[in-house]
């Protein structure tokens, strides 16, 4: 409302200053002062001084002013004729001029590009009229309003993390705000999660949603979090990630298509599940705890594959000596006896003798190794002079 | 007043072409009065100069076809006016009397995303809710009458959303708020899920219907409101990361409790297993031994019992030897009574001396 009183405000004034101006740059009208009163003036004087010729001696002052507008009067007429020429030359050139200025204008602001993944949404004085695929396109300017959505390209949508540097290879960064969620067992953890999308129905996409980007972020978070929450800790962070993202993803897309805003989700992808940094360390040393109790095991195990052979060992040598003492008894009794029974062989063919022989033998063989000292078997009394258990004897 | 007669007197002698621009200038001017647009992201209400409304047009989600939901609402709240109010659904160019007004409203799904709040479960147990909640306006004339502008709704839009979330929130336990449905994902060794009756998503539901129709009769239409986070209180997170670590630890601890026991076992079998086959082998041995010793007992005794006597007479001499063999120090002595002196008497005697 406003609006309009200031326009009219300010077109006043310039219909005020546009006659001015006009005048100040054709000269449309007269640069000389000669204006109705002048004419009447000179008009006047005219039918005074009309047919009088030669002297005037009266009504000097009059007749010089008669003059004196006479002059200005052609001269207007002059420059009047002169603005008049101006004017004609000018307006031929300005039909001429104008409209090229403004074809030029038209023409530059209609062609539309719409490129290869493109699609165009085309709206006349606001009213949809349906869809460009890709390529060089005429629209009319200021009425027609165009649209460019990219509906072939897989777009992409990051939550809980942000691309720093495109690498290769590619560089993340957390958001914590985005990613921890509250767990259905009470425990919190973060979630890195990426969809990608396409925009299927692109004129939902421009018309429907205030804003569409904000929209996809505000229902992620809705859907993972509710799936999330929904699930223990362990589920999340291990075996139940990949059913998760399907249900994320279904969630997600119900909830899109609620808003009416044409995006397809392609697929949705968890990436890092980690726990929250209050807990990192503890969460780590559980996987530390698994690779000790392991090689705990290893160690026990070594200790039994040393064990276990070394006894068999032992024991196969305690048997083999045995078996080896045992042959040996064996082989020796069987010499002893086989040598005993060859010598009484021959002790039956003359025992007397072979008796006798036999003793000789063995007192030779001992008086021969020992001093032997004879003693009169009357001297029954020496032996109480001997010390016999000092071994000393009577050196005779 | 000479100078709006020059004013005049210029305007009529103006040059033809500064005429056309003029009355070009003016068309520009005068042409909106006349005309309007409605975009398809756009709906209007047309007022009287500004004041009373007389007409207004139905949005649509459908692009350039007629959304027959939204007709029905609203021609069905037309129908009980007083003086009920034309109807526009087309979009695009439009042709009005300069006296009447056009009014712009969105016709889009519009968001409002709340501050955090601090909610309280039916436990007393506190969760700070960020909510959003994404709506539209059904009603140009009647959104107008209560709210005029987007931003004066979202004030009313956020006491209706908030009270009605807490009512809701207020009368379920903390775990209806986290989990969904009965049936999360399962391993094998987890807990036991308690059930819930109904769930976040039939909350929020339930909270929605509420803040639709309270906010129905402002012209508004509440689509979803959806939780984008519930967490807990800073107090009660620290006290949660420290129950996680705790958690994390004693399984930990478990685990490594679980590995030595296992070394233990396999230590001790070891050991036990190693002096068993010791043993075996011993008792095999000393089996062997006694065996042995037995048959070669048999064989000497098969030997030696054919003649005891001259067994013993061998044997004596023989031990005889053997004692004097080990000590050479021994002296011997013989009384002349002993055999070798009488062995040399008589051979003495043979020799006749």
């Amino acid at each position: 409302m406003i609006r309009w009183i200031l326009i009219c405000f300010i077109l006043y004034f310039v219909f005020k200053v546009l006659p001015e101006l006009l005048r100040q740059i054709f000269g449309a009208f007269s640069s000389f002062n000669f204006d109705e009163d002048d004419e009447a003036t000179y008009n006047r004087l005219n039918t005074k001084f009309e047919g009088k010729t030669g002297r005037i001696n009266e009504d000097r002052e009059e007749f010089r002013q008669f003059q004196l507008l006479k002059e200005q009067k052609e001269r207007h007429e002059k420059s009047r004729q002169k603005a008049a020429n101006r004017a004609k030359r000018f307006t031929r050139l300005a039909w001429i001029v104008v409209p090229i200025i403004i074809g030029v204008i038209v023409f530059a602001h209609s062609p539309i590009k719409i490129k290869n993944d493109e699609e165009a949404i085309r709206r006349r004085f606001g009213h949809y009229i349906g869809n460009w695929d890709a390529g060089w396109k005429w629209r009319i300017p200021f009425i027609d309003k165009v649209d460019k959505v990219a509906t072939q390209s897989q777009k992409q949508l990051m939550m809980g993390m942000r691309l720093l540097d495109e690498g290769p290879p590619p560089d993340y960064e957390r958001v914590d705000s985005e990613a921890l969620m509250l767990t259905a067992d009470e425990n919190i953890v973060g979630v890195e999660r990426v969809h990608q999308y396409r925009i299927t129905n692109p004129a939902y996409w421009v018309f429907n949603v205030n804003d569409p980007e904000g929209t996809m972020r505000d229902a992620d978070q809705a859907a993972t979090r509710m799936i999330v929450g929904d699930n223990g800790i362990d589920e999340v962070m291990t075996i139940g990630k990949f059913e998760m993202q399907a249900r994320t993803k279904k969630t997600y897309q119900e909830i899109l298509d609620g808003y009416l805003i044409g995006a397809t989700i392609v697929s949705t992808f968890f990436q890092d599940v980690y726990p929250p940094v209050q807990a990192d360390s503890a969460f780590k040393d559980v996987a530390t705890a698994n690779e000790d109790k392991l090689k705990v095991i290893n160690d026990g195990e070594k200790f039994y594959k040393k064990m276990i052979p070394s006894a068999r060992g032992d024991s196969a040598e305690t048997v083999n000596t045995a078996i080896g003492d045992a042959k040996q008894r064996i082989e020796y009794a069987r010499g002893d006896s086989a040598s005993f029974v060859q010598q009484w062989v021959k002790y039956k063919e003359a025992p007397e003798i072979t008796r006798k022989r036999m003793l000789f033998e063995t007192l030779t063989k001992l008086y021969a190794n020992h001093r032997v000292v004879i003693v009169d078997e009357e001297l029954k009394n020496l032996l109480t002079h001997l010390n016999l258990k000092e071994g000393k004897g009577v050196d005779k | 007043m000479k100078r709006l007669q020059t004013f005049l007197k210029a305007l009529k002698n103006l040059p033809p072409w500064a005429n056309w621009l003029l009355s070009l200038v003016g068309v520009l001017i005068v042409y909106p009065m006349f005309i309007y647009t409605i975009d398809e992201t756009e709906q209007v209400m047309i007022t009287m100069l500004g004041g009373r409304a007389v007409a207004m047009s139905v949005g649509s989600f459908i692009p350039g076809e007629v959304d027959s939901v939204r007709l029905a609402m609203v021609l069905e709240w037309n129908s009980k006016q007083d003086e009920p109010y034309k109807i526009i659904t087309r979009t695009g160019l439009h042709v009005k009397w300069p006296w009447e007004f056009v009014r712009k409203y969105p016709d889009q799904f519009l968001e409002y995303d709340a501050e955090p709040r601090d909610l309280m479960t039916l436990e007393k147990r506190h969760l700070l809710v960020d909510d959003y909640t994404r709506w539209w306006i059904w009603n140009p004339i009647l959104f107008n009458k209560r709210c005029q502008t987007v931003n004066g709704a979202r004030n009313r839009l956020d006491q209706i959303v908030y009270s009605n979330n807490w009512q809701i929130v207020a009368s379920y336990p903390f775990k209806e708020i986290v989990r969904s449905t009965n049936d999360p994902i399962m391993t094998k060794e987890t807990h036991q899920w308690e059930t819930i009756t109904k769930g976040r998503v039939k909350l929020l539901e339930e909270a929605t219907l509420l803040s639709r129709k309270d906010s129905y009769g402002l012209g508004m239409y509440i689509g979803d409101v959806r939780v984008m986070r519930t967490d807990l209180p800073e107090v009660n997170a620290v006290s949660v990361y420290r129950r996680m670590k705790a958690e994390r630890q004693k399984i930990a601890e478990q685990w490594r409790s679980e590995g030595e026991a296992e070394k233990k076992k396999i230590t001790s079998d070891a050991n036990q297993l190693a002096v068993a086959i010791r043993a075996t082998a011993y008792n095999l041995g000393e089996t062997i031994r006694g065996e042995a010793e037995g048959r070669a007992t048999m064989i000497y005794a098969g030997a030696y019992n054919r003649d005891p006597e001259f067994f013993a007479f061998q044997r004596g001499l023989q031990a005889l030897e053997q004692s004097f063999a080990s000590n050479k120090e021994v002296e011997i002595y013989l009384t002349t009574n002993s055999e070798i002196t009488r062995l040399i008497k008589g051979l003495s005697k043979q020799a006749g001396l």
